[in-house]
């Protein structure tokens, strides 16, 4: 995967993010397996949505972990995901992408269990984050063990950065920066226009800027200081 | 000649803004993230080497963010776990479709033999006849309390002394006094004691009397079952015998 600033350079200023994608696999998959829910053959139905699961299982678990972050949450939101797109398919528009069908209910469905999970985390009393550090097991020697605590820090940070962002601002920069989906498929499975999905990743990324100030955008006194001396 | 003046000093002073301005944070946000970014940022962009340096390290910080939560979930997320995760999705699709049977229910408490089960219209008898009872219960609860109030205080030996006595003492009003009779309890008794009450006496007696026997009642009946160690170490004046000549 090409890093931002090659595809910068590369393109120019062409915004990568608004080019049509073709309908997907999964898409004709799904459709293929609608017409088999509608004649009854649920067996070979969920034997070719299946096909489906190998396909989507991985991305739609990144998503899952971008909002939740425990694998156990994870498991089970993504399994509930599945299921319910597959007892909902015969509800499925065809015009539609199922990618973005499959990750508008995969969202909510993450959204739904956050919501769940803060209304529980008012009546327990946190834990001390030092067990995590214990739970870390035994220090491996490459990298090391200061390297390791400095990235675990810096991804604890970027963790809570993002843990801040409301929600819509949290999915718009999961789909759209992490995932890399344009504003427009951000915009579908968002339920919003183009322009709206815009303003909230705008917004995200200036309340990440914290973050980023931190770990690079603080080039910028070097970058700075190298140029007054040349 | 004005107007060439004019001019030249709106070219400069255009030159100078030219050279001063930069790209903002936002703007270099909004071009690294791929947004919508005007014409005149873009001929910026390709003349100011100071933001262009700038853009690459906030395309570079956006990569960090997207490398950080991308390690962040390879780390937690092994492949024996997304192996399991895909077992346990083919499983709940082939039971919805029937092709497995559901996961078996582990009985509780652990017996050999297997759990009774009602049918619905057994089931159903059971709950008719528990909601008669209960009605019927609390009705006969309600009648049994309604008809258990007691009219008048009674004393312990089943007659209704207050009035008993206050009839016989305002039948008798010929000497103007009422003796009592001498206590047999077996106890040596004050030269002081008086064996005979003036007719107000008596009444303030029995006034207390008719207290202390509504005490006794209370005492007796199982909403103040607590206060029978102190009634234990109570006389009933109730049960003293008075005769009233």
């Amino acid at each position: 995967m090409k890093s931002t600033a090659t595809r910068l350079k590369e393109q120019g200023a062409e915004n990568p993010r608004t080019t049509y994608r073709e309908p997907a696999v999964e898409t004709k998959l799904a459709a293929e397996v609608k017409q088999l829910l509608a004649s009854g053959q649920r067996e070979l139905a969920a034997e070719r949505f299946e096909a489906i699961v190998d396909r989507q299982q991985r991305r739609a678990s990144r998503i899952a972990y971008h909002y939740l972050r425990d694998p156990a949450e994870v498991d089970e939101v993504v399994q509930d995901a599945f299921v319910k797109a597959f007892l909902h398919l015969p509800s499925f528009r065809e015009d539609l992408f199922f990618e973005l069908w499959f990750t508008r209910i995969l969202v909510n469905a993450c959204l739904d269990r956050l919501k769940a999970s803060k209304r529980r985390a008012r009546w327990l009393a946190p834990s001390d984050p030092r067990e995590d550090v214990v739970a870390e097991g035994p220090p491996s020697r490459d990298p090391s063990p200061e390297d390791v605590l400095l990235a675990k820090e810096r991804r604890a940070r970027l963790e809570a950065a993002i843990d801040q962002l409301p929600a819509r601002q949290r999915t718009a920069v999961i789909l759209s920066h992490f995932e890399g989906r344009p504003a427009r498929e951000v915009g579908m499975i968002m339920g919003l226009n183009e322009s709206t999905v815009r303003v909230h990743l705008f917004r995200a990324m200036r309340k990440l800027r914290g973050f980023l100030k931190r770990e690079s955008w603080a080039t910028r006194s070097r970058v700075g200081t190298a140029e007054r001396e040349a | 000649m004005t107007e060439l003046m004019r001019a030249t000093a709106a070219t400069l002073s255009r030159l100078w803004t030219w050279s001063a301005w930069h790209l903002t944070d936002d703007e270099l946000t909004a071009v690294a993230t791929g947004e919508t970014v005007a014409q005149g940022t873009l001929a910026h962009l390709n003349q100011c080497q100071r933001c262009a340096a700038m853009l690459v390290h906030a395309a570079d910080a956006l990569d960090l963010l997207r490398e950080e939560a991308t390690a962040s979930f390879d780390k937690a997320y092994t492949t024996e776990r997304h192996q399991a995760q895909r077992r346990r999705i083919s499983h709940r699709l082939a039971t919805l479709v029937g092709t497995e049977a559901p996961g078996k229910v582990i009985r509780f408490p652990f017996s050999g033999r297997p759990l009774p089960q009602l049918s619905a219209r057994r089931g159903r008898w059971a709950a008719m006849a528990s909601a008669a009872g209960l009605v019927i219960g609390v009705s006969a609860g309600q009648l049994l309390h309604f008809h258990a109030a007691p009219a008048e205080p009674i004393s312990s030996d089943g007659v209704a002394v207050t009035e008993s006595a206050q009839t016989v003492a305002s039948a008798y009003d010929m000497t103007g006094t009422v003796e009592l009779p001498p206590l047999d309890d077996g106890l040596q008794h004050t030269a002081g004691e008086r064996s005979s009450l003036t007719l107000g006496e008596f009444d303030e007696l029995m006034g207390n009397a008719a207290f202390l026997i509504n005490g006794d009642l209370a005492l007796t009946s199982f909403l103040v079952s607590e206060l029978e160690s102190i009634d234990a170490l109570t006389p009933h004046v109730g049960d003293l015998p008075v005769d009233i000549r």
